[in-house]
């Protein structure tokens, strides 16, 4: 499904990540990786392919949204 | 990665105007050169889209094969198109569902030019839906899919046609004119936060996703989201917006069932994901637990008014509902796994959907009747026919091994996980009750074979009939092909 899943991931992460984790589409150097993290990449030299890139720091992971959720439930349990 | 001139998008969209132009210099009673020359421009854009698909990158998430070329700069509107991972499998659905809905259309004896003319426009505005990345000139082709799908219902349809038409357009037009309303609306926000009006998408976007387009804007975010949502939802069709849907399919030629099931519905599915979720992410959210809801009536609804149909057609039409129902479940999730299931889904229920209609189809140009009472006992005539037809049950039933089953199970996955996170003020039991759809729907499709296939034959114009000809089972074997590689192999995707 490779080619949809980040396509999707992006879509969802503009729907449920606050702002400044959102993707945007028109910022080159936002990719999802290929764990469905958002993460800046380093700008590509001419003539290289979009889906090659250098990952220089995670914005946010996949579950961002779902782990927030979670994570008040696991504190409260330990 | 932006594009200034005209590229092969703009090459995608060119080809079926110009075919439909091309066909109009053909006299009309050269029958079989319109058909040929409909069928050939056809397997030009699948061979266009098939090019598109082979340079699209599936590991970025942005657009590619971007174009923007100004057309009212003085209000921010611009031809621009560019495909991402969403789009692309649509691209090649639309232009491989309009070959097949040509080949189909061979019986089409009335008004052959005027048929194929209105295909190739049709062809034209789907895919203009799908590449769209300015709010204006998706609206213009989202209205421009209305009238060749409403013209095939209304002049070559059953013999309720003329209502299945007008309902069909009055809904999707009337609704679609509010989500105009929310464009100029979001257009005339841009150019308050960023002082030019623009329809720009990916410029839309940005401001969305730095967080300046609603700063203190929220009502008007959630305003201006329904209008687009109902759009959408109309179109999906979602329940209570379903009614248009059992008549236009049951109405409509059996081309003409194939591409409304196989794409038109998709467009209210894709809506969501191109404007719903990344242009309105609080609106979205709050909106999650209200469409969650509509999607599990749809879903049991569609399923019982299905289990109660006598017309094959009907049946599928209902059922329809019900699939589209899991396709909107998964999206309304907002988990990855759900709206994967659900763009994943969208696809299957085209290819199952689409392969149910087309072999409704070529019984009824046999048969003259899509009653059940008057097909029973048909595996005797066509046991090919039979055993195609229950090959592609069996992928609309979602079973293990075909296509249907891992997008059901997906969103079905995803609604769970959101769920039990409590996410958005879910919980499983929504979930849980949509989950009966998917037995619903072993009832009624497996009724439905037995009462059409099985039994002694009541009608004796079935003694007469033969099996399914070498085109047709080619025809069909194509869906099952997609079916069982989709089924076993759905990586590629």
């Amino acid at each position: 499904m490779k080619p949809m899943e980040s396509s999707l991931g992006a879509a969802r992460m503009m729907a449920v990540n606050p702002q400044g984790m959102r993707p945007s589409w028109s910022e080159p150097l936002h990719e999802i990786d290929q764990d469905g993290n958002l993460v800046q990449v380093l700008p590509r030299a001419e003539g290289v392919a979009l889906g090659e890139y250098t990952v220089q720091q995670q914005i946010a992971p996949a579950n961002h949204h779902f782990e927030n959720l979670r994570e008040p439930a696991e504190v409260a349990q330990r | 990665m932006e594009n200034t001139g005209l590229g092969i998008l703009s090459l995608l969209l060119a080809v079926p105007v110009l075919g439909a132009i091309f066909l109009m210099f053909i006299p009309e009673t050269f029958e079989r050169a319109i058909k040929g020359a409909s069928m050939v421009f056809s397997l030009v854009a699948l061979g266009v889209a098939a090019t598109v698909l082979s340079q699209f990158d599936g590991r970025s998430f942005h657009f590619q094969m971007m174009e923007a070329v100004p057309f009212l700069p003085s209000i921010g509107v611009q031809w621009k198109v560019g495909v991402d991972g969403i789009s692309i499998w649509l691209v090649v659905l639309t232009t491989f569902l309009t070959v097949v809905a040509n080949w189909f259309s061979y019986y089409i004896k009335t008004r052959v030019k005027t048929y194929f003319v209105l295909l190739q426009f049709l062809q034209m505005a789907m895919l203009g839906v799908f590449v769209s990345l300015d709010l204006i000139l998706f609206y213009a082709f989202f209205e421009a899919s209305l009238v060749p799908m409403a013209l095939l219902v209304y002049i070559w349809g059953g013999s309720d046609r003329a209502y299945a038409a007008r309902k069909f357009f009055i809904y999707t037009f009337g609704a679609s004119i509010f989500m105009l309303i929310g464009m100029i609306a979001l257009a005339m926000q841009m150019q308050k936060v960023t002082g030019a009006m623009t329809f720009d998408l990916v410029a839309i976007q940005a401001q969305v996703a730095n967080g300046a387009l609603w700063a203190n804007a929220m009502q008007m975010q959630t305003v201006v989201f329904w209008t687009f949502a109902v759009a959408m939802m109309v179109k999906c069709p979602m329940f209570p917006f379903h009614t248009w849907l059992p008549d236009a399919h049951t109405e409509a030629p059996t081309a003409g069932s194939v591409i409304l099931a196989g794409v038109l519905l998709k467009m209210g599915t894709f809506g969501f994901l191109r404007f719903c979720l990344p242009l309105f992410p609080e609106a979205m959210q709050n909106a999650v637990p209200i469409l969650m809801t509509l999607c599990v009536i749809g879903i049991v609804y569609g399923a019982i008014v299905a289990t109660m149909q006598d017309d094959v057609k009907k049946l599928v039409a209902y059922s329809s509902v019900a699939h589209m129902g899991f396709v909107m479940l998964g999206i309304v999730s907002l988990s990855s796994n759900g709206l994967l299931g659900g763009a994943y889904q969208q696809l299957n229920h085209g290819i199952s959907t689409g392969a149910l209609f087309l072999l409704i189809g070529l019984l009824y140009e046999r048969i003259h009747t899509r009653k059940f009472a008057d097909m029973g006992g048909l595996k005797a005539q066509m046991p090919i026919f039979a055993a195609l037809f229950l090959i592609v049950m069996f992928s609309s039933v979602g079973l293990p091994g075909t296509n249907g089953f891992i997008g059901e199970f997906l969103a079905m996955m995803g609604a769970f996980q959101a769920g039990m996170a409590g996410a958005f003020g879910l919980n499983i039991w929504l979930p849980v009750i949509a989950g009966t759809g998917v037995v619903f729907a072993a009832v009624y499709l497996l009724k439905m074979f037995m009462q059409v296939f099985y039994g002694p034959i009541t009608n004796p114009d079935l003694l007469r009939l033969k099996d399914i000809k070498t085109h047709e089972i080619v025809l069909v074997g194509m869906f099952i092909v997609l079916i069982f590689w989709v089924g076993f192999i759905p990586t590629p995707l």
